[in-house]
């Protein structure tokens, strides 16, 4: 491709990494029909360049050669001063990436998360049974926050009576007065160390270092060694943890709470998937797809790279609007903007943006998928007919980077 | 003689593999990666979906021997 072909990208109005603007995602499709790859620019927010089509994001996200990863943060200098063995897995491209990878399978694969899975059942039943009986709920602080991360400490092989401190430490990372604390006004992923929950998690790590190590995950995790036969350090280790447990509780409870947003936001939508469970399968991929719960992933150009054919110079910060990929008419009809439950019945290649693609392709996509569907189920079998509390209004959490709702008040019985 | 072999117990489906060498690989009912028999793409398209799964769930074995399906180049 000539240098004549390559366009300069084009100043957006829209600011992926302003919470203002990231909870209005219907106005992505200006931004798409406008310019594909545009440069978002704001006082006091870094600048980055947005890519907001399917086909562009696609490009980006494989492309790991010339597209590497630097975390969430859209600052590149929070990334640049971390050491290696500090970086987490979404701030490692290969090779260091494949073998952190493969650490963070012998937790999450499929067969590891198997196991976990009639506990995770079990919970989500208990949860339900709490209020089925009280005629109202209140979906995400009574069902869709306990449930993930009940579900991701049993995998790990965490006590479960530490979960809920787990979900507090989590839920503190992300408030608008943590991001205040780091000294901004956009949600920070690289907040000052909690020296109590290291502390927590090096205690974890260290009794899974003695002889009388419980058999779980993160014995598993430790005793694992790279191919040149070095193993991850404690710290290292650490590193992991948190992020599995901070992706493991907020992301999955965005799915469970975006889910049953939709399906309550449509009369009759969650009675007929409660009378037709072959429906939960598509019900949550098309909530993965139209409802992304990480709707913006961040990379940085290693080289003057394409997209398209747009030009995207050495250094350049990259926002990949996944939640804009998502309903990009192009790819998902001019109806992209509708929730449909037919739009992957019976279609088993789910390459929405939901959970990323290329070698990042979410680690927990096997967790959060079972993990709703059992909670969902659990609510199916308990309350065959439920609605939004009247005059309920959608509020988007704070953090650019989250889509759910704050709050789901429901009435049912 | 190549042979390719998927772990369904680490297998997400996430699809790289059939993005890939689609005439090779196909998700099948479970979302899960299955071989299609006889598969449809050459040696570097092979290795390149091995290479591209997520979970290392893919290997590829040539002359009864694991072809490394490195990043590390």
């Amino acid at each position: 491709m000539g240098d004549l072909a390559n366009k300069p990208a084009v100043q957006g109005s829209f600011h992926p990494i302003d919470s203002a603007d990231a909870a209005h995602p219907e106005r992505l499709a200006e931004v798409r029909a406008r310019c594909p790859v545009s440069v978002a620019a704001r006082d006091g927010y870094p600048s980055v360049t947005m890519v907001a089509t399917y086909e562009g994001i696609a490009e980006v996200f494989r492309n790991w050669r010339a597209f590497g990863s630097i975390g969430a943060d859209p600052d590149p200098d929070v990334h640049d001063a971390t050491p290696m063995e500090l970086r987490p897995i979404i701030a490692l491209d290969p090779p260091a990436h494949t073998w952190a990878r493969r650490l963070n399978n012998l937790a999450m694969a499929p067969a590891a998360v198997e196991k976990a899975l009639p506990y995770v059942a079990s919970q989500a039943a208990a949860l339900v049974g709490a209020f089925a009986d009280d005629r109202q709920a209140e979906l995400v602080g009574e069902w869709a926050e306990p449930l993930p991360g009940l579900a991701i400490a049993r995998v790990l092989g965490l006590p479960e009576e530490d979960s809920g401190f787990i979900h507090d430490w989590v839920v503190s990372q992300f408030t608008e007065s943590a991001a205040a604390a780091a000294g901004s006004n956009y949600g920070r992923t690289e907040l000052p160390a909690d020296e109590a929950f290291q502390g927590y998690l090096l205690e974890q790590i260290a009794l899974r270092r003695e002889d009388t190590a419980p058999e779980d995950a993160m014995t598993d995790m430790i005793r694992y060694r790279r191919d040149d036969g070095s193993s991850f350090s404690d710290l290292e280790i650490s590193v992991h943890i948190r992020v599995l447990l901070i992706a493991g509780n907020e992301t999955t409870t965005s799915l469970m709470s975006n889910l049953m947003y939709r399906l309550l936001s449509e009369p009759g939508l969650y009675e007929r998937v409660a009378a037709d469970r072959a429906l939960v399968v598509p019900a949550i991929e098309e909530s993965l797809r139209l409802d992304t719960p990480l709707q913006v992933i961040i990379r940085r150009a290693n080289e003057d790279a394409t997209v398209g054919d747009v030009l995207v110079e050495r250094g350049s910060v990259i926002a990949l609007s996944t939640m804009s990929g998502n309903r990009d008419e192009t790819v998902w009809g001019e109806d992209a903007d509708r929730y449909r439950l037919d739009r992957f019945a019976g279609d088993v290649e789910r390459m929405h943006l939901g959970f990323g693609l290329g070698v990042h392709h979410c680690v927990g996509s096997f967790l959060a998928r079972q993990t709703t569907a059992l909670a969902v189920n659990a609510l199916f079998d308990a309350i065959p007919s439920m609605s939004l509390e009247p005059g309920y209004e959608y509020e988007n959490v704070f953090f650019h980077v989250f889509h759910r709702p704050k709050r789901l008040p429901v009435v049912f019985g | 003689m190549l042979q390719i072999i998927v772990d369904r117990g680490r297998c997400m489906g996430a699809g790289e593999c059939v993005h890939v060498a689609p005439a090779s690989f196909r998700l099948d009912e479970t979302v899960t990666s299955t071989v299609i028999d006889p598969p449809g793409d050459d040696e570097p398209a092979l290795l390149d979906a091995a290479l591209s799964c997520p979970n290392s769930a893919i290997t590829i074995v040539r002359d009864g021997v694991a072809v490394q399906a490195s990043s590390e180049e």
